[in-house]
């Protein structure tokens, strides 16, 4: 019972002789679906692309974007030489890593663990409470977090207590505040995740279930040569998205939760930015963040996408 | 269409090992199920709470005296109607689009032997990352003339280009035997989509339908920007000017500020609620997935 | 599969019929009832189309069409004016209309920002000196005000600086816990510890239980400071912004000979106990609950229009408590402070695109003349207020159709841009505990503490953010004990002087010298 059965045969390749029109004809109705799609990237995504040029001008809107006069790395060089800039690069990575090592397989694991639900209500209700915490807004979990996490006043800190501990300061002491972040970050997202990979189960085809059982196969050997090689391209398509969105840290969350107190472990690029001015209109400066995210982003996308298909996989594209 | 449990695992006898693991997944689960619904729970009980009852106790379980103030305060606004009026116009007309313009796209990209899919494909993952920033989209948004209409709200989102992929990815997990055989029955690629693929693609359509509803429904920041007449703002816009706090707010009666957090929680009820009662929708179409059975080849 | 397609095309249709009505519906921007108003005053020019771009207050009442107030400026100026208070005040979205190009004839942004500076460098503005002759009320608001905010005498806006001349924050106490520990209002930093200690160890609130702390504030920010203000300006810091050394040249303000003693005062405060440990945690919402919830004795808070709030809070769970008021505590030499002199606030320009400057010269002098302020505050005599002798009526029921705010309180137009109460020393008698309120904005004006030097430099307003950013950081760091104190203010000035702090000091001293040469 090979993985193999769910995979299509290989794609038969189109004999090339006939000219490329002759092509794009014969499938025309396919290329025309792509018609809108492509319309909303040149124009909502393309053509707006030459404002990242930004980063290397003084941005003069009298003369717009295009006209403005190039200083090269100038915004770039400002940014680099802020001594912070370096604690906050390494903060947004570690950040992100952890997030990564420890929030990517754990929506992987709920979706597996909901599968083997048998009680559709309660899947269903399962399912509905997860996905919850993603329509509350990291304004109002924060100050929920604010008060169950307190010292003195908190519940999670009145357990601790309780046995004989020593409160935590979850939210102003550095040695925690990256690992409360992290599990919260968790713990908001991947309800959300978490039906990505459900709705990707519901395409396993029962019947290989079937087989495997008369087969003799128990719970754990149909999971590993069923179901999860069946939603594996979802995981591995996931998992280099979030590869690509490394730079990303979680702003909002932060912003909401961090203090001074917190700076050393918790700043990250997008907040440090943003207090010493994105939001005064530095525009230019907004520019150089935002395309040196990008090349970071792009860069590891390339990686993981190539080292997918590497391995057999079809990668994000 | 009467529902046949075709799960084959029910039909072998349970093992005590079996069991064990069920009932241990069961509790975990739910679990974990409570720690997601605390604080919508809390914000619920806030928002019927008098600010007595709330600043009596850190942990909201249950109001200890209610308060409807903050409801009241909001309903008797009559643009509160037109908010959502609004939002519901952006929240269902832009997940239409959204849902076409990605289904047919990621239809086509899926197609692996498909001449270009995989640098068409590059070419949207590539925006992911690279954009050009807010000045030039609000340009493009000035030029198309779509300033101070809800469709700048819904067009320049048409496409979240993540959702592509994952519909894509969707696409490429469906059994194409089913796909084959049709088409050597005569269908069409086009009629293969239509015929097959959506109607068992309907959980990741749904899957994906609701990601796409629920970020419009919050959006806030491009009304911000490109809308001018409150008539025509969303909801969340609306609410959120409600609780904005300035000079001016405290010149009105000082009994509004005098409900602090129950009424800005009141607000965020009332942005939640409508599109939560969409989970239902959502699940009952969730689970008519492939599954079901209903269309075997 | 039909029923779905069904669905969906009804759905379409339906968004379409939709959209349709609320595009014929909408349209109700406020640009009032102008062509009538100002065609039956005048009939001889067509009213001047003046679009303004503000982010005002947008918590002011909506502003309807047919507004009264806006047809009676229209039919005085004679202008079609076309009012946009921006959501929320996001000054993102000004920044970014005027960025790309999308000009009104009148912009207000906020002022001593990267982009209000970028507006006056790029030429997009034009220097409003030229209308001076024709406008006295906006050049008296300039030169009377803000003579410093012209460069080489070339103003390009009207500034408006938030809390320029008076202030409204004091440090509020429970007067049930100060009688209950026996002691009263701190006068002196020393009697100040002692009311934190009492507070935090003496059972104040009489349950026989150790729940209550002495001090809390905001977690210090860029913006709020550090929670601990009072201190430094005891400890005899002279300005808000900067410090003179001996030799007359200017200084970063935390290298004033004050500074470690306070640094060390504040640290024991923190060491003892007495300060609320998740300080750091506190926004101002949060800071208020602990005060309203009986876990902290002392706050710092806003007062002027919010005694009656805070009080009233307050009074939720104690019915029987009551809230004190005074000065700041004083340090040895008598010197005290609290509250520092704005830099920022809002700035009003005319854009270079505007097509008829004079005339959007005339309406910003029309908002800051008296006869402005007292159409906005007042409304028509006879339909909004009455007056017999001086005594004003208010018609609330007249009031309430245009965009007045209730109880007394003034245009939806006012608001904001050139206008806010504490600025204006504005306050109708309809305000309830008017007096108190009153009383506050005194104490708070006298706690306050001047600037060296009153405008922002444009460096200043480069690295400003960037470089308080790096205070804070020490200031938490050593308030923690992450660092020791000496060598924290040592580094800090190191830090602080080499990340741009020495061309911004050169700058700024240059800006002091100047300012010192006209005065």
């Amino acid at each position: 019972m090979a993985a193999a059965t769910v995979r299509r045969p290989p794609a038969k390749k189109k004999e090339g002789v006939a000219g490329f029109f002759r092509y794009l004809w014969k499938h025309k109705y396919m290329y025309l679906m792509l018609v809108p799609a492509i319309a909303f990237y040149v124009i909502f995504c393309y053509v707006p692309m030459y404002g990242a040029t930004m980063a290397f001008k003084d941005f003069n809107p009298m003369m717009g974007i295009w006209d403005s006069p190039w200083v090269g790395f100038e915004h770039f060089e400002q940014l680099f030489a802020l001594d912070k800039f370096y604690s906050v690069l390494w903060n947004t990575i570690s950040i992100s890593v952890i997030r990564l090592i420890f929030g990517f397989p754990f929506p992987i694991i709920v979706a597996l663990m909901l599968n083997e639900v048998r009680s559709k209500k309660l899947k269903q209700g399962i399912q509905t409470a997860i996905y919850i915490p993603n329509f509350i807004s990291w304004v109002v979990l924060g100050g929920i977090m604010v008060n169950l996490l307190s010292t003195d006043s908190g519940i999670v800190n009145g357990i601790i207590k309780a046995f004989g501990f020593e409160p935590i300061g979850f939210l102003a002491d550095d040695r925690y505040f990256v690992g409360t972040m992290v599990v919260s970050m968790i713990w908001k997202t991947f309800g959300y995740n978490t039906i990505i990979y459900l709705a990707a189960l519901t395409a396993v085809d029962p019947q290989l279930y079937e087989a495997a059982t008369v087969d003799g196969a128990g719970r754990w050997k149909q999971l590993f040569h069923i179901t999860l090689p069946c939603i594996m391209s979802t995981i591995v398509v996931m998992f280099i998205m979030r590869i690509g969105s490394l730079m990303q840290a979680g702003f909002e969350q932060i912003f909401v939760l961090y203090n001074p107190g917190v700076y050393g472990v918790a700043d990250i690029i997008d907040t440090y930015v943003y207090r010493i001015g994105l939001q005064e209109g530095k525009f230019e400066l907004a520019a150089a963040v935002g395309l040196f995210k990008s090349v970071i982003n792009f860069v590891l996308i390339i990686i993981a996408n190539k080292i997918a298909r590497m391995a057999g996989e079809e990668g994000v594209y | 269409m009467t529902k046949v449990k075709r799960d084959p695992r029910n039909r072998i006898r349970r093992s005590f090992g079996s069991r064990l693991f069920d009932g241990i997944n069961i509790i975990l689960l739910v679990l974990l199920a409570i720690t997601c619904i605390y604080p919508f729970w809390d914000t619920l009980v806030v928002s019927f709470s008098s600010l007595k009852s709330y600043l009596s106790t850190s942990v909201h379980l249950w109001p200890s005296e209610w308060s409807f103030e903050g409801y009241q305060f909001m309903i008797s606004n009559a643009d509160l109607w037109t908010s959502y009026a609004n939002s519901i116009f952006i929240t269902v007309v832009g997940t239409v689009i959204n849902l076409i313009v990605t289904v047919m796209a990621a239809y086509v990209l899926s197609k692996k032997d498909l001449k270009g899919h995989r640098v068409l494909t590059f070419l949207a993952v590539f925006t992911m990352m690279f954009s050009g920033g807010i000045i030039p989209t609000y340009i493009v948004v000035k030029d198309l003339h779509l300033m101070n209409t809800l469709w700048s709200m819904i067009l320049p989102t048409a496409i979240t280009t993540s959702y592509l992929i994952i519909m894509r990815n969707f696409f490429f997990d469906l059994p194409h035997e089913l796909e084959e055989s049709a088409m050597l029955d005569g269908c069409t690629e086009v009629g293969v989509l239509f015929r097959i693929i959506l109607p068992i693609s309907r959980p990741s359509m749904i899957t994906i339908a609701l990601f796409y509803a629920v970020d419009h429904w919050n959006d806030f920041f491009s009304a911000i920007l490109y809308i001018m007449d409150n008539s025509k703002w969303p909801l969340q816009l609306f609410l959120r000017s409600m609780l904005f706090e300035t000079e001016a707010s405290y010149s009105s009666s000082a009994s509004l500020f005098l409900l602090g957090q129950p009424m800005k929680m009141a607000a965020i009820m009332m942005a939640i609620i409508p599109i939560m009662l969409m989970f239902p929708f959502f699940q009952k179409y969730f689970a008519k997935g492939i599954l079901m059975g209903a269309v075997k080849g | 599969m039909k029923g779905t397609k069904k669905i969906i095309a009804l759905l379409l249709a339906a968004a379409t019929a939709f959209s349709a009505a609320a595009c014929s519906g909408g349209g109700q921007t406020a640009s009032g009832g102008a062509a009538s108003g100002g065609a039956s005053q005048e009939g001889n020019s067509d009213p001047v189309p003046i679009k303004w771009l503000t982010t005002g207050d947008a918590a002011a009442e909506p502003i309807e069409s047919g507004d009264r107030i806006i047809t009676e400026i229209n039919s005085r100026l004679g202008i079609n004016l076309e009012v946009q208070i921006v959501p929320e005040g996001n000054v993102e979205k000004v920044n970014v209309a005027m960025a790309s190009g999308d000009y009104p004839d009148v912009v207000t942004g906020a002022y001593g920002t990267s982009a209000t500076q970028g507006w006056i460098d790029n030429g997009m503005v034009v220097e409003l000196n030229q209308f001076f002759d024709a406008n006295p009320d906006m050049k008296a608001w300039i030169e009377n005000d803000y003579p410093w905010s012209g460069t080489d005498g070339k103003y390009y806006g009207v500034p408006f600086i938030v809390q320029y001349n008076s202030a409204n924050n004091l440090i509020i106490m429970r007067q049930d816990w100060l009688d209950n520990v026996g002691l009263s209002y701190p006068k002196t930093l020393d009697e100040m510890r002692a009311v934190l200690e009492a507070f935090t160890n003496e059972d104040p609130d009489g349950n026989g239980q150790n729940d209550t702390v002495g001090y809390t504030a905001e977690k210090p920010s860029n913006t709020g400071g550090t929670g601990f203000d009072w201190v430094f300006f005891a400890y005899g810091r002279e300005y808000s912004d900067y410090a003179l050394d001996e030799n007359g040249n200017v200084i970063p303000w935390f290298e004033y000979d004050g500074f470690v003693p306070a640094m060390t005062y504040i640290k024991d405060l923190w060491d003892s106990g007495l300060v609320d440990k998740e300080l750091m945690l506190n926004d101002a919402t949060k800071k208020e609950e602990k005060f309203y919830q009986g876990r902290v004795g002392a706050i710092p808070a806003v007062l002027y229009r919010h005694v009656s709030r805070q009080e009233n809070s307050l009074h939720e769970l104690f019915p029987d408590a009551s809230m004190v008021y005074d000065l700041p505590p004083t340090g040895e030499d008598g010197s005290f402070g609290l509250n520092k002199q704005g830099k920022n606030g809002m700035f009003t320009c005319i854009t270079a695109a505007c097509q008829n400057q004079a005339k959007a010269a005339e309406f910003i002098n029309f908002m800051v003349s008296d006869e402005g302020n007292e159409l906005l505050r007042l409304g028509l005599e006879g339909i909004h207020y009455t007056k017999d002798g001086d005594t004003i009526t208010y018609n609330e029921e007249e009031r309430a159709k245009d965009a007045f705010s209730p109880d007394g309180w003034a245009h939806a137009l006012a608001w904001g841009s050139f206008y806010w109460p504490l600025e204006s020393g504005y306050m109708p008698d309809t305000e309830p505990n008017k007096e108190r309120a009153l009383e506050t904005v005194e104490m708070a004006t006298e706690a306050q503490v001047p600037n060296l030097v009153k405008q922002k430099t444009p460096l200043e307003i480069e690295n400003g953010s960037s470089l308080e950013d790096i205070f804070i950081q020490y200031f938490s760091d050593m308030l923690q004990g992450k660092i020791e104190i000496e060598a924290g203010a040592k580094e800090l000035s190191e830090k602080w002087r080499s990340q741009g702090g020495e061309e911004m000091l050169k700058e700024v001293q240059a800006a002091y010298e100047a300012q010192g040469a006209a005065e």
